[in-house]
């Protein structure tokens, strides 16, 4: 697929419209996808590749993803605080492109993604320099 | 951005076993009826209907409100792809209050006319319990009916279902043909899923293999009991089975029949690896007898399906 950093931040048509909503039935019996209104994955300290366990969330997204629905997938890398903080700004954006590659893979249209690079900042779990911060290493899914 | 993938599922027909006993059978049904013949199967690359291009455009243009004014009337008269374009207002919120239940109520009348980005998201939307109850059989009849006209989306998520077997028998042979027809549409991840269903194939292949193995047969479960409608001289019919896992490798192998006042006369004869097809009829007000033998490939051995029906008008 032709996609690479070119695409980062290719936020396309933006509609004001809240985050999908979501009717949920009850059988949560089977773990296949219910409708979450966001995706998690994690990283390995300074790893940018998705980890094999978290390829069924990729999946996932791509079987809650309708034809034309949602309008925008928003890809959001982070990383935690260890190391230099334009390194990890670059990290984050590897991250985050890698989600999206694994998502394109899937079929979802590249030109309905936002891809974002957070870096160190806006950190989930808030934590001083130099703290390797597992749950700080992710990239988050979201649709709108 | 509403075309179904542009590819043609010919070429899921063209790929005839000589020499098995498999094309046997099939040389068999060709003898019994002389006059059968494959129509010519045709992607589904004609719904751009000038109709829908100007609520496509105020679509595009953001203007949500004259997309629904137009969009509307068409569908209230039956007009799949502006059935699908409300549909799409009502999922996303747009021009409407948001309302997944009235979005999935139209993506549905669109796909029961034979819309194929329509048809992936009805699936999806049973799938994931969004705007429907969570029906993980009726998602994998709508996937295969999507997946018979090449829509890769619908055959990854359709391998999915049969690899995990959620809504169908879990048949990893079946998923792994589904998982190579979405990779040659392009889904890259359908390649490494191949790759990785290999060894769990491999490991089920080991069970003790009985010494003289029973076919369980296939299952019809589309196209559904309305008449199917189309524009043109043809009429594109998805059919679609489920299929359980088999003790040797199959190829399924679909038998059309035409019944009129006189009998049944042959309209339709083809294998397939997969567990749906696309046939084209003529379109006209008919009905048809079909169903699916599942053809061992390296045994003589097969078995055939219960006999299903759909009209056509």
């Amino acid at each position: 697929m032709r996609c690479s950093t070119k695409i980062l931040f290719c936020a396309t048509f933006l509609a004001g419209a809240p985050a999908v909503a979501q009717t949920q039935d009850s059988s949560a019996a089977n773990p296949a996808p219910s409708a979450p209104s966001s995706l998690v994955l994690h990283f390995d300290s300074g790893s940018a590749t998705v980890r094999p366990q978290d390829a069924p969330l990729l999946d996932q997204a791509s079987r809650l993803y309708r034809a034309g629905n949602p309008i925008v997938m928003i890809v959001t890398g982070s990383a935690d605080t260890t190391g230099s903080p334009a390194v990890n700004l670059r990290l984050s954006q590897l991250r985050a492109n890698n989600v999206l590659q694994g998502l394109v893979a899937r079929g979802i249209p590249v030109g309905r993604f936002q891809v974002l690079a957070k870096g160190q900042t806006d950190l989930v779990v808030p934590t001083p320099p130099n703290v390797a911060e597992e749950r700080n290493r992710r990239v988050e899914i979201t649709w709108r | 951005m509403w075309r179904s993938r542009g590819v043609d599922p010919r070429l899921q027909w063209a790929k005839l076993w000589f020499g098995t006993p498999a094309a046997l059978i099939a040389l068999l049904a060709l003898l019994t009826f002389p006059a059968a013949r494959a129509f010519a199967v045709s992607p589904d690359a004609t719904e751009e209907s000038q109709i829908g291009d100007r609520g496509q455009s105020a679509y595009a243009a953001g203007r949500f409100i004259d997309a629904l004014r137009i969009w509307r009337p068409r569908a209230e008269q039956g007009d799949a792809r502006a059935a699908f374009g409300l549909g799409l207002l009502y999922d996303l919120g747009e021009g409407v209050g948001q309302d997944a239940a009235a979005a999935f109520s139209w993506y549905r009348r669109a796909a029961e006319a034979g819309y194929v980005p329509a048809e992936f998201n009805v699936a999806v939307m049973y799938d994931s319990g969004t705007g429907a109850a969570r029906d993980p059989t009726a998602a994998a009849l709508w996937y295969a009916r999507a997946a018979a006209h090449g829509y890769a989306r619908a055959e990854y998520n359709l391998a999915q279902l049969y690899q995990a077997g959620e809504g169908v028998p879990r048949n990893l042979d079946l998923a792994a043909s589904w998982y190579e027809a979405a990779a040659a549409h392009g889904l890259s991840a359908a390649a490494r899923k191949i790759a990785s269903l290999r060894e769990e194939r491999r490991q089920a292949a080991v069970s003790p293999i009985a010494a003289k193995p029973t076919l369980a047969p296939a299952v019809p479960t589309g196209p559904p009991v309305t008449p199917v409608s189309g524009t043109g001289e043809k009429v594109q019919v998805e059919l679609s089975w489920a299929a359980p896992a088999q003790p040797a490798p199959v190829d399924f192998f679909v038998q059309v029949l035409a019944l009129d006042g006189a009998g049944a006369r042959p309209a339709f004869t083809g294998f397939s690896k997969r567990s749906a097809v696309l046939v084209s009829l003529p379109r006209a007000t008919a009905t048809y007898a079909w169903r699916v033998y599942t053809v061992a490939r390296s045994v003589p051995d097969y078995v055939a399906s219960a006999w299903s029906y759909f009209s056509t008008r």
